[in-house]
């Protein structure tokens, strides 16, 4: 047994403290060293396999399995319900019957214990819950609605849905969710239908789907459920601004003297229209404010000669979408098949005419940069690309195109805005916008915008003049732009004809967007006289749509200019949205000499060739506005107006402007009153996805939403929500009822069918149309003046196919007659010279096809 | 003074005694007052400059360069060279420091997007652009802060209240030695 000596145990004993002393300079030295690694460490990026435990890594990103399927069905209350209503919040959808003792009823208490608990939590108004009945034979509303009401569901948040068993078990369950439903051959009453949930993000994105037989699923479901609502970003949320401008409009109702007790709602969903607009990234994720965010046209024409208009949709990111009007208000995709898809370059306007004089509208399209397109109608829908031998391929940043026969040898030629270079020449990117909507990528790609292109009229280099275009043999055009003397290198979107000194040729007024417009005088066919001062000494800086048209039934043509660039120069305040912007841009700015209005412009016509700016007077002005559409749209003689406004990213919104022409003397604003605003689906989409650990790349769009709208928890992949905006419009009778309808151009969203009920409300109402047949004129009678005689009064029309910004239609003119039974009078001047009368009386309510004496 | 009073002494101690170069004590006392007169001269003149008379122009930027980027204004002045971009140039973020009185020429420029430069207060206003230079003259009355707010052209926007820079008019004292000592920055 070993004991250590009291010797060895001194040793031992000093030895200790000198060890003990030792220790305590190595824990020291150990601690300084620990902190130092710690601090070092910690303040290290995080490496992948160890990421930063910050709220954005630790959140996952929910996959997108493609797009839920639209609809229109009939709720438990009997109410009907679209999918529409669902856009702006997530949803969870399941599948059942009221006589399913399977699966069902653990469906729906699943469903109860989550409608509860979002009513404990306060969050009941966050989301739907969307039960699709697949017995819709049985499950009346009335069953549904017993259904409901014996499991206590919450009618505001939760909507059993009935309708047709096709839509229900084949387009909605089979086609649309991907979900089975079959039924046993052997008992039809053994409906096999998916056990599934499915969660659908607020822009309908099929996010999840989840076993409903699984707890630990549900569970799942109910934490994605939260995600979602994080990655919802929204730059400028809604205020009570819209609804208190709302309430100020409907309280001027009463004082409006013309007829206004009728309304718009958005049919998109029943036309079966389900076009959706796609932007470029420089409008989106990439911002930046250049010409990219002006969007695109929308056109219609007959294009095949059954008497119906149908839509053209102009996309940035294609394709764009042909719809044929079947009538009865219903619409069908046929783009592919009449081969104008056009999804390989970014798209801008589109013009209808009848190039060729073989009775059917021909087609022509602006691109940027990778070449305008014409394409020949063949009569029967279907559409030929004749661009290489047209002359018309011209490769720059083309704007709208005008049709119009200026040297009046009965073919159309073509004039072509061009406005200036805002894009780089190397700098490109892809287009990626597909990824918010769960669909296939295009693979292109496309010039990226200048940041300053809202500068371009300052730097001479990116000045790229417009092109006039005549028109050959129908087939053929040629560049006369220089032996016209029509070379113009302003900032121009788009223009308009319009016989300013009523010498029968028609002359050309350009909008500038960013300087002094131009109007140029048609000298018979051979020449063309910049007289922009002359006529209009002073014009909107920014100008952007344009339409002429007889506002006060005098005779003459007045000349309506929306500008929008002026608005970009201040904040406009809530309240002075009707009012001329009081700030201006610098003068170096500018490059005008004390010729600019600052906002919209209404040229009155004095019948002597003078022209007075009376804007204010006729309550004219309105906030960002782009396009014009004019049209009678409450049948009473005078012709009213629909503004498309609004920007998007990263703008507040804007409301659209409907103009009620009170007996041509002022206009009412009438969107509330009218029911075009406020949006039924809201006034916020999602724009685009953000990968908020990007901080290098997004650090702007990041900054500004952090200071603008602080989300309590940001998550990795944020979807930013935008305000919409509309950017071009056209106004025709859609559905043949009468009266006159609004279909919108939405940037990157779906577009706005306006249908107007004027027909059912006032029917008393009378309208006649009219379709213009040129023989020795072009066949498509542009530039043609038709007066109309009736009750005394003389209504004057030209048909010059301006509808909205950007864009030139072909179809026939729409007179409102208020409750007139007949017309005394058409007189005709057509484009040739000659003029033709048509005396009455002539029914009304109907459509008078009237050709060119030969 | 002291200085000579001393020398005084010193030559009466040392070289008086060789009799040259000696002053009588009328002598001395004119020559001392004529420098005391000559100090309180020298001693105004430079306290009248720091207050506000007229400066040698040396002393004062040649050039003020105001650059839009990231919705904020950055400055740059040149340094003694007169060169604005050399290294001796003085720079600062979202603030322009000017003395009262004085006019510059502020070149105006921008990185990214198109910015106005815009100062109601003391009612500037031009733009900025990308590859472009405007010139904005200033020339500030009196000494005090003024706002230069964000203009909407480049699409994004700051919340109400946020700026993007500031003109602070300083008196000239102060500005030169603000100036100085930002001259002594080593990462100027």
């Amino acid at each position: 047994m070993f004991s250590p000596s009291p010797e060895s145990e001194n040793q031992v004993s000093r030895g200790s403290g000198k060890w003990i002393g030792l220790t305590i300079i190595l824990v020291i030295a150990l601690v300084i060293i620990l902190i130092v690694v710690y601090q070092n460490y910690s303040s290290l990026p995080p490496t992948p396999n160890k990421p930063a435990k910050s709220p954005a890594a630790a959140s996952h990103s929910l996959k997108v399995y493609g797009r839920a399927p639209e609809f229109k069905l009939i709720d438990q209350n009997g109410v009907e319900f679209t999918s529409d209503q669902l856009q702006g919040k997530p949803w969870i959808a399941n599948f059942m019957f009221t006589g399913c003792v399977a699966t069902c009823p653990k469906q729906t208490a699943e469903l109860k214990a989550i409608q509860d608990q979002l009513r404990k939590d306060g969050q009941s108004d966050k989301i739907h819950l969307i039960s699709f009945s697949m017995d819709p034979e049985n499950d009346t509303s009335a069953v549904l609605k017993r259904y409901a009401s014996n499991n206590g569901v919450d009618d505001q948040v939760w909507k059993f849905l009935t309708g047709g068993k096709d839509e229900l078990r084949n387009a909605i369950s089979r086609d649309g969710f991907k979900l089975a439903v079959e039924i046993d051959e052997d008992d039809p009453n053994n409906l096999m239908h998916s056990p599934s949930f499915v969660l659908v993000d607020a822009y309908m994105r099929m996010r999840g789907i989840y076993d409903s037989g699984k707890p630990e699923e549900v569970s799942q479901m109910v934490d994605d459920l939260q995600e979602l609502e994080e990655e919802i970003l929204l730059l400028h949320p809604q205020t009570d601004w819209l609804e208190s401008r709302q309430q100020a409009q409907l309280t001027t109702a009463e004082s409006i003297s013309v007829y206004h007790d009728f309304g718009f709602s958005d049919q998109r969903v029943s036309t079966g229209i389900d076009f959706m607009h796609k932007i470029v990234d420089d409008a989106g994720s990439n911002y930046k404010p250049v010409h990219y965010d002006h969007g695109t046209g929308i056109v219609v024409a007959d294009i095949d000669g059954n008497d119906l208009l149908d839509i053209y949709f102009v996309n940035q990111v294609g394709p764009n979408g042909l719809w044929l009007n079947l009538g009865q208000g219903k619409f069908k995709d046929i783009t592919q098949a009449a081969g104008l898809e056009i999804s390989d370059r970014i798209c801008v306007s589109a013009s209808f005419g009848d190039i060729d004089n073989d009775g059917d509208p021909d087609l022509f399209v602006t691109a940027v940069r990778k070449g305008n397109l014409l394409f020949e109608n063949l009569g029967d829908g279907n559409f030929k690309n004749i661009t290489d031998d047209s002359g018309l391929g011209y490769k720059g940043h083309s704007s709208g195109a005008v049709f119009f026969d200026f040297d009046r040898d009965g073919l159309l030629d073509l004039f072509v805005n061009n406005v200036g270079r805002y894009t780089h020449s190397t700098k490109t990117s892809k287009v990626t916008m597909e990824s918010i909507r769960g669909e296939d990528d295009a693979d292109y790609y496309y010039p990226n915008g200048f940041e300053d292109g809202f500068a371009g009229h300052l730097k001479k280099s990116r000045t790229e003049t417009s092109r006039l275009y005549r028109n050959l043999d129908g087939k053929q055009f040629a560049d006369v732009s220089e032996d016209m003397n029509l070379v113009d290198g302003s900032w121009t979107g788009d223009a308009t004809p319009i016989d300013i000194n009523v010498d029968g040729w028609p002359d050309l007024y350009l909008v500038n967007m960013q300087g002094d417009d131009q109007c140029y005088l048609n000298l018979e066919g051979k020449s063309f006289e910049n007289v922009g001062r002359k006529y209009f000494p002073k014009t909107p800086w920014g100008s952007m749509g344009v339409k002429a048209f007889d506002f006060e039934n005098d005779g003459d043509l007045d000349l309506y200019i929306t500008d929008m660039h002026s608005d970009m120069a201040a904040e406009i305040p809530e309240g002075k949205e009707k009012l001329k912007c009081e700030e201006q841009l610098p003068a170096s700015f500018l490059g005008t000499f004390n010729t600019s209005i600052f906002g919209n412009a209404f040229y009155r016509n004095e019948s002597n060739q003078k022209f007075t700016e009376i804007s204010d007077q006729v309550g004219a002005e309105n906030l960002w506005p782009w396009g014009i559409s004019v049209g009678d749209l409450n049948a009473d003689g005078f012709d009213d107006v629909f503004i498309s406004a609004s920007m998007n990213f990263p703008y507040p919104y804007s409301v659209n402007s409907l103009l009620l022409n009170e007996n041509g003397v002022i206009f009412r604003d009438s969107e509330f009153i009218l029911g075009v605003e406020p949006r039924a689906g809201g006034i916020t989409a999602p724009w685009f996805e953000l990968d908020t650990s990007n901080t290098t790349d997004n650090a702007l769009i990041l900054e500004t939403i952090q200071k603008f709208s602080p989300p309590p928890k940001l998550p990795k992949l944020a979807v930013v929500w935008s305000a919409l905006g509309t950017r071009s419009s056209v106004l025709f009778d859609l559905e043949n009822d009468g009266d006159l309808d609004i279909v919108t151009l939405e940037m990157n969203h779906y577009p706005m069918v306006l249908v107007s009920d004027l027909s059912e409300k006032k029917q008393d109402m009378t309208f006649i149309k009219v379709k213009l047949v040129g023989t020795k004129s072009n066949r498509s009678a542009f530039g043609a003046v038709v007066n109309v005689d009736v009750d005394g009064k003389k209504l004057m029309k030209v048909k010059d196919g301006q509808s909205g910004y950007m864009s030139h239609s072909d179809f026939p003119l729409y007179f409102g007659l208020d409750s007139a039974k007949q017309v005394n009078q058409i007189k005709v001047d057509w484009p040739s010279g000659q003029q033709q009368i048509v005396e009455g009386p002539l029914d009304v309510n109907r459509l008078i096809v009237i050709i060119e004496e030969e | 003074m002291i200085a000579f009073t001393v020398s005084c002494y010193l030559v009466r101690k040392y070289i008086d005694k060789t009799h040259m170069l000696t002053f009588n004590t009328k002598t001395q006392l004119v020559i001392v007052a004529l420098m005391v007169f000559g100090c309180l001269l020298a001693f105004m003149v430079t306290r009248g400059n720091q207050s506000g008379s007229p400066m040698a122009h040396w002393e004062l930027p040649q050039s003020i360069e105001a650059r839009g980027k990231r919705l904020g204004w950055h400055f740059r002045y040149s340094g003694p060279d007169g060169i604005l971009g050399s290294n001796d140039d003085v720079q600062t973020d979202k603030i322009l420091r000017v003395p009262e009185g004085v006019k510059f020429d502020i070149q105006l420029r921008s990185n990214d997007y198109i910015y106005v430069f815009s100062c109601p207060e003391l009612e500037l206003k031009e733009i900025a652009v990308p590859d472009l230079e405007f010139a904005l003259e200033l020339s500030c009355g009196r000494p005090g802060e003024y706002d230069l707010i964000m203009s909407p052209l480049c699409g994004f926007r700051l919340p109400p209240g946020e700026l993007m820079g500031k003109v602070i008019v300083d008196s000239k004292r102060d500005f030169t030695r603000w100036f100085e000592d930002q001259q002594k920055q080593p990462n100027r």
